[in-house]
This record gives C-alpha cells, structure tokens and sequence, in this order.
C-alpha cells in the first residue's frame, strides 16, 4: 500500500515540478521578448509580470525540494 | 646578376616580414620527426614526455618564438597568429594521438559503450551508470554515428583531443576579443589557455562538449553586451572611496534587472541568441551534470559585473538544470540523494579528496603531481598580477575565474571538483595573466598598480615583454606537455591490450564476468548491460588484490601493460608483480587463453 502512494506521489510530482517549469520558462520568454522588441508594457502589467515569474520560480524550487524528500 | 640580387631581396624581404611564420613552419617539420622517431612501447614512468626526443622540444621552441615575435609586431597580423596557434595546439594537443596506437583514457571506451548501447535499443540504460542519467551527449554521438553510416563510436575516440581543443578556439577568440584587455594580451591569453590546459578533460566525453558549449555561452554574452559607463563620481575624492563608491552599485536594482550594459546588435538578433542560448542550456542540462551550474555561477557574475543584459537567462539556466536534475535523472538520486547533497558545504574534506589523495604514487607520479600544482598556483599567480595592473570598464574577467570556486563548495563531484573548478576558470585566468604582462591602460575602473614608466629604457620595452611572454609560454608549454602526458604509462594503451579486450568480448557469453587487475584498460565499449566487469580498487598488496579477484570468480581475467604501471607507479606495487599474480591464477584454475606482448587473457576452465 505504503509503495503504492509513493508511487503515486512520485507520478504526480513529475508532472507538477514540470508544469512549474514550463510555466517559468514561458513567463521568462515573455518578459524577455517584450524588452528585447520594446513591446510597451503599462507599469501595472509588468509588474504583474515580474511578481508571476518570482512566484512561480519559487514554487517551482520549492516543488523540487518536495520531490527531493518525498521520493529521494 | 641584377635579376638575381632583386630576387634575393624580394626572399629576404619575405623572410624578415614572415620570420615568426617561418620558424612556426620550421617547428612543424620538427614536430612530424619526433612523432616518427617516438617509439611508443619503451615509454616509461613519466609517461608520453619518455619518448619524445629533443627534436620535439625544439619545434616547440620554435613556434613559441614564432609566436612572440608574431605577438609583439606592429601591425598585429591575426592570420599568422592564429596559424601559430594552431601549431601550438598540435604540439600539445596532437602529439599524443600521433605517437600512440590507441585512444587514451578507459572513459572514453566506457562512452563508446553507451553510445553503442543506446545505437542498438533507442534508449539509455537506467540504473547502469549514473552517466546514464545526463544522456543528451551519448544520444547525440549516436545519432552522428549512425549518421556517418559506423557500427560504434570507436572510430571518433583517437583523435578528439585535437579535434574539440581546435573547436574550443573560436569560442575563447571572440572571448578575448570582447573580455576588455588588448588584442595582443587577447592573443597571449589564448596562447596561455592552451599552453596551460593540463586537465585532460577534452577526451571522448560529455563534458568536453559541455566545455564547448560553456565556452560558446560565454563568447556570446560578451560579444553581445558590453557595460554602460558609470555615472556620477565617488562624492569623495580618493583612491579607495572611488573604487567602493563604484562597487556599492553591484547589486542595484538596475545591475540585477540588466539595465546597466548596452547591445549594439538588432532586436531580431538578440531574440534569434536568446532562442539559441536557451537551446544550449537545454542541451547541457541533459547531457552533463556540472556544466550547467558552472553556467549559472558565470552567466550569474556576468550580471552583477555588467555584461550580460537579460537576467531571464540566469533564471532560465537555474529552472532547466534543477528540472533535469529533478525530473530526468532521477534514476541517479533516488535513493541515495547523499551523493548529490551530501559533501554541500564540507569544504576540508572536499580538498582533501580533490588535492590530498591525489599527492600520493611513486617518484614519477609525485613528481608530475608537483608540476601541475606548481604550474596552476603559477598562472594563479601571474592572474592577480594581471588583475593588479589592468585598468578596465569592467571586472567580469576577475569574476569568471573566481565564480567556479564556489563549486567547490556545493560538491566534491568524486574528487574532481577542483579540477573542474580550475577548468572553467582557465580562460579567464589565462587572459589575466596575459594582462600581468600587457595590460590595458585605458578603463573606467583604473588599475590598482601604478603603470611602470621605462623612462630612458622605452626603445627596450617591446623586446623585453617579447622576451618575457615567449619564456612564460614556453615555460607553460613545456610543462603541459610532461604533466598532460604524465600519466600516459598507464592512461594509454597498445594495440595488444585493444587486441586482448577485443578478443575477450568475441568468446564472453551474456552474463559471464571479465575482470581486470584495475580500472586502466581499454574496456567497456561493448555489451554495456549484459557483461559484467569486475576491477576492484587496488588494495595495498597484489596479494590481497590477487585474493579479490579469486573471491569474484570472474570468467575472464586481463592482465596488461597498463594496469602493471598503475600498480607500479601510483599503487606501490613491485615490478613484474602481474607474472606473480598470473600464476597464481594459473594454480586457481584459470589458463592462458591469449597472449600479447603487452597482455595476457586468462580463461577459467575449471
């Protein structure tokens, strides 16, 4: 049973830890595009923008770290 | 007559315009009799260095002053110094594929091994190898082995030394160029680069081409982005408060968003680099477990020093390592996740195991340890000289040799870690100790040593800093050249131990066992998975080894040139010790199979 669970929670954290790391890489690929063709962003959604790439980086480190005790 | 004196001009004319050039072409003709006259099998402890005669010695004098003179003309000529170059590389990098029969280094045929291994099944094997777990390089090799119409990789291994040092120059060309010293001191710390690369580490491996792609990165984000001027001056006059005033903006807002460089390049080019970068660091996090974080550690302190102008590639090249790591190579950290986490922050014992263990062996093999340390603490040297007199607009240089230190710190990567650590920094250091010896005096951030005047002595300058960079080449190289090849007695192997692997793996059947005396053989590069290979780590006495390998009950033992010079060399070993240990296993079942003059395979039959 116990091996069961940690099987499944090993399934289910890849797929969390990689949607996480999708997620940041398509937020960072915004962000970069916008400044490198000099898309005007109103300050709000840069903002916005910025505070989503930090939330989700720090998600993505702690979904690691989580993967790392459960299964390691 | 007339005709004949104008003809004699014109040659002497050429002569004294091309003289570097001429010396370099004189270099390679000696450079081609060493290789013949160089007989591979009486090498003997002090490895590649025994069997090159003087000729080879002076060609490599003479492309080095070649090279000086080439270095300290005026005009910089860049097509004759990069053909002086390119002979350097040869000496250093070319001649040991020239003079040995076979492909150097047992990892290289381990990784031919995996390469064929994911040829035949389409996939890597897990839970074989942690090597298996960053397989993005073996993949690729097999795709180009299958590619090139080649039944294994073995056919790539000879020659790649020479083959990713000569990739390796482009990329650290455009890093001199664009790293803010002058182009000679740009060509000198290319010149220092290969003159003090002894860290073999550009064998058939996934982390020479990981260094490639390191290098690459690098070469870009310099050329790309160069540091906005300063603003504003230290409110204090003085030697100190400016220099602080100027490092108190390091961790601005501003520096961490990238605002403070500038691109000269187009916006649909920095999005087509953006794009490849990210495609490199993709394909370094699968295929090398170090490489990845030394990019952080440089794209990290290109950021703070004002040369890299997007902070998401910092961002991006944390999020795709860690997720390899994380997702893809589980199949190394599950289960024992120590091994990755569990030397963080144990600096003592990571130097022990990086310096101390290695500082062991007979005469011969000390002494080639003594050389190599002698020789980075030399050129460490000669950096903080260069770092102490160049005036710059920025210290990325400074950053980028010191970044990968932290390594260190983080992991011991199996003994290795300061190697490496040295490794990733050699570039940068190479380029600072160019600068001890020409530095720039032009700069934002000025020099901390006060530039030398030569007052009535000026007409002098230019011979004496030939003179200076020629002896410190030369120096480098030489001493390259015996510690790189200093463990080749047993690094390298003859044909007959080839031979002896090859006949092994012809009559070994599936779950059978070969075993060697230990790990220097040039095995591994056949039935990955289905063999098993047995080469315990040598015990004090050959006795005990000998009692070991009888304990395992191995179907095949190879005993070889190769691994009796380990024995010797490094173990401590008595000569011949292996006809000692051959009878014994003669008296323990086994026979002689085959017999090479240089190995012997031995068959248990009963």
């Amino acid at each position: 049973m116990n091996t069961l669970m940690l099987s499944d929670v090993a399934s289910l954290s890849t797929s969390v830890v990689f949607l996480a790391l999708v997620g940041v890489v398509v937020l960072l690929s915004v962000r970069a595009c916008c400044e490198v063709l000099q898309v005007n962003l109103t300050r709000l959604v840069v903002r916005l923008l910025d505070g989503s790439i930090v939330v989700m980086f720090i998600t993505f480190l702690a979904l690691v770290i989580v993967r790392f005790k459960i299964i390691g | 007559m007339t005709i004949a004196y104008e003809r004699l001009m014109k040659v002497q004319h050429f002569a004294g315009k091309n003289f570097g050039s001429i010396l370099g072409l004189f270099g390679l003709i000696f450079w081609l009799v060493a290789v013949r006259d160089a007989r591979y099998l009486d090498m003997g402890g002090y490895g590649l260095v025994s069997i090159l005669g003087w000729t080879y010695f002076a060609g490599l004098v003479l492309v080095v002053v070649g090279f000086g003179i080439e270095l300290m003309r005026t005009p910089l000529r860049s097509p004759n110094l990069l053909v002086l170059v390119l002979l350097l590389v040869l000496f250093l990098y070319g001649t040991a594929p020239a003079v040995e029969p076979v492909a150097e280094l047992t990892d290289s045929f381990i990784h031919a091994g995996f390469i064929q291994y994911i040829l035949q099944h389409g996939q890597a094997l897990n839970g074989y190898d942690a090597r298996f777990s960053w397989p993005g390089a073996f993949s690729m090799a097999a795709v180009l082995v299958a590619f090139a119409g080649k039944t294994n990789a073995l056919g790539f291994l000879h020659w790649f030394p020479l083959f990713i040092e000569l990739s390796y120059l482009a990329p650290l060309l455009v890093i001199a160029r664009f790293s803010g010293v002058s182009r000679r001191a740009g060509w000198l710390g290319v010149a220092l680069y290969y003159s003090a690369n002894w860290i073999f580490q550009d064998y058939f491996s996934p982390q020479a081409l990981n260094y490639l792609f390191f290098l690459v990165v690098i070469a870009v984000v310099l050329a790309c982005w160069q540091p906005r001027r300063l603003k504003g001056s230290s409110p204090t006059p003085g030697f100190w408060s400016e220099r602080i005033w100027q490092s108190r903006s390091l961790l601005t807002r501003s520096r961490l968003l990238g605002h403070d460089v500038e691109s000269t390049w187009s916006n649909e080019q920095l999005i087509v680099i953006l794009g490849l970068l990210g495609l490199i660091f993709i394909a370094s996090s699968m295929s090398h477990q170090l490489t990845p974080y030394a990019l952080i550690l440089a794209l990290g302190v290109c950021l703070v020093t004002r040369r890299l102008g997007r902070p998401e590639l910092v961002v991006l090249i944390v999020v795709v390592a860690v997720g390899w790591l994380s997702l893809g190579a589980s199949n190394y950290w599950v289960g024992h996740l120590s091994s990755i986490f569990g030397s963080a922050g144990q600096l003592s014992s990571t130097l022990s195991s990086n310096v101390t263990s290695r500082v062991s062996g007979g005469t011969s093999h000390l002494f080639v340890v003594a050389i190599r340390i002698l020789m980075t603490g030399a050129l460490f040297l000669l950096a903080g000289i260069g770092f102490l007199r160049r005036s710059t607009n920025s210290r990325a240089l400074e950053a980028l040799a010191g970044a990968p230190f932290l390594l260190v710190a983080a992991q011991s990567y199996g003994g290795e870690a300061l190697l490496r650590v040295v490794l990733f920094g050699l570039p940068f250091t190479a380029l600072l100790a160019a600068s001890a010896i020409l530095p720039r005096y032009s700069g934002q951030v000025r020099s901390i040593l006060p530039r030398f005047r030569t007052g009535r002595f000026a007409r002098l300058e230019r011979p004496v800093l030939r003179i200076v960079a020629i002896v410190v080449v030369l120096g480098f190289a030489v001493a390259t050249t015996i510690v790189r090849g200093g463990n080749d007695a047993y690094e390298s192997f003859s044909s007959g131990e080839l031979a002896a692997v090859n006949y092994v793996y012809n009559h070994v059947k599936p779950g059978q066992s070969i075993a060697s005396a230990n790990y220097y053989l040039p095995i591994g590069q056949r039935d990955v998975g289905t063999v098993y290979q047995i080469a315990p780590s040598p015990p004090a006495t050959f006795k005990k080894l000998g009692t070991i390998l009888l304990s395992k009950k191995p179907n095949f033992i190879i005993l070889a040139k190769s691994e009796e010079a380990y024995g010797v060399q490094v173990v401590g070993y008595p000569a011949d010790w292996q006809s000692s240990l051959a009878s014994r296993f003669e008296d323990h079942g086994y026979t002689v199979a085959a017999k090479w003059r240089t190995a012997t395979v031995l068959r248990l039959t009963s």
